[in-house]
């Protein structure tokens, strides 16, 4: 008999495994994060800090999400990976639920998403950033952001199901991932932005992460962001997901 | 009767010349079938070019005089000769690991055709990203003030630094274990290389202890002389720092990937 929770976590220790013993994920999981968030402070936190924009306490979560988002784009690498080797298939002709495979990736890039966030926030709060509106919204902090990574994740994800081999989802996946992160409010307030761009950047999903983890530590107002950022993530969930689960079936 | 002697065709083996335009073709055709190379050297920097431009314009444009574009332009232009050049690397390491050059060494041709080929190549890519980004720099305020030749010597400097940099990743290509240990390395190297670069903020933003990391770059030699040539500037020093940069990555690592790669064929 197959039950869903026990061939996910079967399926999820092996996204996790696979993930582990790939340098190229730990570099893109712990130093990229790490690198972006050395990178704009060297670059850009005079320039900021001249216009009145708190680097210290505002850019940990800014590359948070940049490292969310990261996850998300090694879930499309995986997901091709698995395609093209076959274990989709595989995993098809096998008696286990339905769900699993998707599932379990889920698993894997939520473990993978939370180390990143585990270094990011250790070296943010080392650096000075503070959770000013009280420590206990920490672990809303987590949740939202790895929520966010697991709908980002299953977006993500519909590329492994397009792109001809790995290496080809993971450049594919640079085009909405750039955008995305860069028009938003991660790097400068959205008011900086030409008029006629404010109001994508004001109303995309990462603007409302974004703005969501920096109320969780302060600065802005909490239950709108939070619901606006958990609707969006839930949102791609299930839309992606729905998506994601007809790809897979076509795919195998 | 008489007795019908087929006529025997000696082919003769292509010429030097004739096989380094076959091999760069190939090489460049590689490029265009590749989307890792069209998305590094053409989507990413246009994207960027596009994206920091919207972002950071008000910003940098209250921290120092002029259109940002004018910076940005030749540090992004430095930015996709680098990052494309890991496609270049890739594509090395799968012609090692695939068998390509070995039979390659079994033809009669010149065996540094694959290497001419590849570094060829980049010259193309090279001069495909300068008329992009500097078309597209236009349109947002970046100009050519100084006239036709250092316009020229804006092309040949980022020639320069294409047919440098490009050995960096060959050199990784014939000693990497696998496709992984070769991309995600280049690319923390690149992006260090950049952020410290000057292409993306002007010196007085780094913190003082970055100051000197700054200056000692070897992309703020190739990024400095562009800015120059387009701007106005100082040309000597950073021009002659590129030369003398480009002289010793090219003697470093040329070395070491051309003689990995006779020892390869040794075996």
């Amino acid at each position: 008999m197959s039950s869903l929770a026990a061939d996910s976590a079967l399926l999820g220790a092996r996204a996790v495994t696979k993930t582990s013993r790939n340098p190229a994920s730990i570099m893109g999981a712990i130093l990229f994060p790490l690198l972006f968030f050395l990178l704009f402070n060297v670059t850009m936190r005079r320039i900021m800090e001249a216009q009145g924009f708190d680097y210290v306490q505002l850019l940990p979560s800014a590359i948070v999400v940049q490292a969310m988002l990261f996850a998300a784009m090694s879930s499309a690498y995986y997901v091709a990976d698995d395609r093209v080797s076959g274990v989709l298939q595989r995993l098809r002709s096998m008696p286990i639920h339905r769900g699993a495979p998707m599932l379990g990736r889920a698993v894997g890039d939520v473990v993978r998403a939370a180390v990143s966030l585990v270094v990011l926030l250790v070296v943010g709060v080392a650096t000075g950033m503070r959770f000013n509106a009280g420590i206990a919204w920490l672990p809303v902090y987590v949740g939202v952001a790895l929520l966010f990574a697991v709908g980002a994740a299953l977006a993500m994800g519909l590329l492994g199901y397009v792109a001809g081999s790995p290496d080809n989802a993971v450049s594919i996946a640079t085009i909405p991932y750039l955008p995305l992160l860069m028009l938003s409010s991660a790097f400068v307030p959205v008011e900086d932005f030409p008029g006629w761009l404010q109001p994508f950047v004001e109303w995309q999903p990462v603007t409302a992460v974004i703005d969501a983890l920096r109320a969780l530590t302060g600065d802005g107002e909490i239950t709108t962001t939070v619901s606006r950022s958990v609707g969006w993530s839930i949102g791609l969930l299930v839309v992606c997901g729905y998506l994601g689960a007809r790809a897979m079936r076509r795919a195998s | 009767m008489t007795a019908v002697t087929a006529p025997v065709q000696i082919i003769d083996p292509p010429t030097r010349s004739s096989a380094y335009a076959a091999f760069t073709s190939r090489s460049v055709l590689r490029f265009v079938r590749r989307p890792f190379t069209i998305v590094s050297t053409l989507a990413f920097p246009i994207l960027l070019l596009l994206t920091m431009l919207a972002v950071f314009s008000s910003a940098i444009e209250a921290f120092e005089d002029g259109p940002y574009a004018q910076r940005l332009v030749p540090g992004l232009t430095i930015s996709a000769i680098m990052f494309g050049s890991i496609g270049t690397a890739i594509g090395m390491f799968e012609d090692l690991r695939g068998g390509y050059m070995d039979r390659v060494r079994s033809l009669p041709v010149a065996p540094s055709g694959p290497l001419v080929g590849t570094v060829a190549a980049e010259v193309v890519r090279a001069v495909v990203a300068v008329a992009v980004l500097v078309a597209l720099g236009y349109v947002f305020g970046f100009r050519f003030e100084n006239g036709v030749g250092p316009a020229i010597g804006y092309v040949l400097v980022a020639v320069l630094c294409a047919v440098s940099v490009a050995w960096i990743g060959m050199a990784m290509a014939t000693s990497a274990e696998t496709q992984e240990g070769l991309g995600p390395p280049l690319n923390a190297l690149f992006l260090v290389l950049l952020f410290f670069s000057q292409g993306l903020v002007p010196l007085e933003a780094y913190p003082g202890w970055a100051q000197p990391i700054v200056r000692a770059n070897p992309a703020t030699a190739y990024v400095q002389s562009l800015d120059h040539l387009a701007r106005g500037g100082e040309l000597v020093r950073p021009i002659a720092y590129a030369l003398l940069w480009s002289a010793a990555l090219i003697l470093v690592f040329g070395t070491l990937a051309i003689r990995r790669l006779a020892r390869a064929s040794a075996h």
